[in-house]
């Protein structure tokens, strides 16, 4: 059959029809929370709750009690009387005066022979001739004044040089 | 002239130092039997001609060693007399030198010269013998 003439479209059949869409159904029912239960009873007298910067037994401690607990026991014994806390000229003193003085003997000490030689080592200026021992009978022979013997010097001497 | 005449009105060196010195010079001396003597000031350009006049001029130049020194021209000179020369040789007085050397490069010079005096006078030491003398 030739093909003639234009074919009628059919009409657009809608795929699908549009579905209303459902509600929304809520998968759980929101179920309401329980109120927290306390794990302590802190009101309960049997049980011993430590509060921040409390122990037991012991006496309330301020912000360097953490510090002062790594060098200084805070809990008292039982039967003991209650610890008192250390002022804060104490805790400065512990901790500052005491490292500050052991540092300032160890210095010391490494420093006492540097500080004993000290003197030792420095050249002495001499200004003035020195005769120590047995000294020449003419004495301007180092004064200043005449020089030395004037070329009479014994021979067959010995001895050694050196310079610095 | 004694030592402590020398010292005194002078003060380049201490009473100690002083006292240090003389005492090597006395144990050197009462060691070998010689005369030690120890000048420290200044001296010539020719430091060993110089330290020879002055060993010369000594009271027994033959049984004297000088010890001198001179820090301005950073020299040491070491004078022993013919007599002397026979117990300390000429190598044990460079040796003494070289002490006292190491002594005065690291400023050191009273400590050098006490260094020095005791090893001329040890290195002086007469030998003590066996045989019984005549």
């Amino acid at each position: 059959m030739p093909l003639s003439g234009p074919v009628p479209l059919l009409d657009p059949v809608p795929l699908l029809d549009p579905v209303p869409l459902l509600d929304p159904v809520p998968l759980l029912d929101p179920v309401p929370l329980l109120d927290p239960v306390p794990l302590l009873d802190t009101d309960s007298p049997s049980v011993d709750v430590p509060e921040a910067g409390v122990r037991a037994g012991s006496a309330n401690v301020g912000p360097v009690s953490e510090l002062l607990s790594m060098l200084v026991p805070l809990e008292t014994l039982a039967g003991r009387p209650e610890a008192t806390n250390p002022t804060v000229l104490q805790s400065l003193g512990l901790l500052i005066g005491i490292p500050a003085v052991a540092f300032a003997i160890i210095a010391l000490l490494c420093k006492a022979s540097a500080l004993a030689k000290a003197g030792r080592g420095r050249p002495t200026p001499v200004t003035d001739p020195v005769w120590l021992g047995s000294a020449p009978k003419d004495q301007e022979l180092t004064d200043g004044t005449t020089a030395p013997g004037s070329g009479e010097s014994h021979t067959g001497t010995g001895g050694a040089s050196a310079r610095w | 002239m004694p030592a402590g005449d020398a010292a005194d009105g002078l003060g380049s060196f201490s009473p100690s130092e002083v006292s240090r010195i003389e005492r090597a010079i006395r144990n050197a001396e009462t060691m070998s039997g010689l005369t030690f003597s120890v000048y420290v000031g200044a001296s010539e350009e020719d430091s060993r001609a110089y330290a020879a006049r002055l060993h010369a001029a000594l009271s027994d130049p033959d049984r004297s060693v000088l010890v001198m020194c001179d820090p301005g021209f950073r020299a040491l000179e070491i004078i022993s007399g013919a007599q002397a020369k026979r117990t300390l040789n000429d190598m044990e007085c460079g040796l003494a030198a070289a002490s006292m050397q190491s002594s005065f490069v690291a400023g050191d010079i009273v400590g050098g010269l006490v260094r020095g005096i005791q090893q001329l006078g040890e290195a002086a030491r007469a030998p003590r013998t066996l045989h019984l003398t005549p």
